[in-house]
């Protein structure tokens, strides 16, 4: 077989390899917004796991991640919350929303057995989804943007108390 | 779009009921289990299987219809208002849709061989499915969707069935 027969069935497995359905839904989440660089405070309110995921292409992968708000308009990023999980075997795991509203865990601190269920707390204000995650990590996957026939509306906690930016402006 | 999905809801179950009224074993005649207190197995069906990253997701070919996932008129919002008896119907009417033979025969059978039938061996994970298992041998909610394609809903059964987290002894949730 000559070099040329070779090239061709190289790149015909490459090109097996990739998946449309992943590419468009990392490509449908656009470019990163001007003067916010790729990292923990980026991409607040998309689904992380489009590309934090298996399929990459971003690193670390997350097992959960999202964005909890001050409202549901989305307007103000809630620093501080904790939000907590806990699984179908009884393990739990918190962590803390940064000052973009962003949470992620990654899989070597919780790797959930599905499903899960979820709360979110700021201060004494609390509130737990009223139904089960059943498989998906990204919070905005099922949280996307305003409610609707298909989709929960952001993720936020109402709480009277101001606050804090966390060092974000 | 509501309005034609529940048109064709309604032919399908029109459709179903009249093949539930006439002999088995034709070509194009199927058995269904009844509609009727189909609202208590909806209700199982949707908390364990409905969400909107499993079935309450216009992407699945079953598709569970609810409060907690995809929602049928374009005015309810995920999380919002009670599940509808027009969602429990749209649920019902997806239902049938798949493996519709092996249900035919379940359901002429009183429910005997439902291990086959493909909403329950995957639900039990007892065929490939991604969500896992759902549903458990012996718990309410899988007796619950046994005694409906027996032919007498187990209203209690339905409503015995929770899903709640269980945290390790010692720790609260």
């Amino acid at each position: 077989m000559n070099w040329l027969a070779w090239l061709s069935l190289s790149l015909a497995a490459f090109a097996g390899c990739s998946d449309p359905v992943h590419d468009q839904r990392v490509a449908a989440l656009g470019p990163e917004v001007d003067g916010v660089v790729p990292g923990p405070l980026h991409r607040p309110g998309q689904p992380c796991g489009a590309c934090h995921g298996d399929e990459g292409p971003a690193d670390p992968i997350f097992s959960l991640s999202g964005t909890v708000y001050r409202a549901s308009d989305g307007e103000q990023p809630l620093f501080g919350v904790t939000v907590r999980a806990i699984d179908s075997s009884g393990a739990q795991y918190a962590t803390t929303t940064n000052c973009a509203g962003n949470f992620y865990v990654t899989p070597d601190q919780f790797t959930p057995s599905w499903p899960i269920w979820l709360k979110v707390e700021y201060g004494a204000t609390s509130a737990e989804m009223r139904s089960v995650a059943s498989r998906e990590g990204s919070c905005a996957a099922c949280h996307d943007g305003d409610p609707s026939p298909h989709s929960a509306g952001r993720v936020f906690l109402d709480t009277t108390e101001v606050p804090d930016r966390g060092g974000c402006e | 779009m509501m309005a034609c999905l529940q048109r064709s809801a309604a032919a399908w179950v029109v459709a179903v009921a009249l093949c539930g009224c006439a002999r088995q074993n034709s070509d194009s005649e199927l058995l269904a289990p009844s509609a009727k207190d189909f609202a208590a197995v909806s209700s199982v069906l949707e908390r364990r299987c409905g969400g909107l990253d499993c079935h309450g997701s216009p992407a699945r070919n079953l598709r569970i219809y609810g409060i907690y996932g995809l929602r049928l008129d374009g005015r309810d919002v995920t999380g919002g208002a009670d599940t509808t008896d027009a969602e429990v119907t749209a649920t019902y009417v997806s239902v049938l849709s798949v493996d519709p033979e092996t249900l035919s025969r379940v359901t002429a059978n009183q429910g005997a061989g439902e291990e086959r039938w493909l909403v329950l061996s995957k639900g039990r994970n007892r065929e490939a499915h991604v969500g896992g298992a759902r549903l458990s041998v012996g718990t309410p909610g899988d007796d619950c969707l046994i005694s409906w394609l027996a032919g007498k809903v187990d209203v209690s059964a339905c409503a015995d069935d929770t899903l709640s987290p269980v945290p390790r002894e010692g720790e609260v949730w």
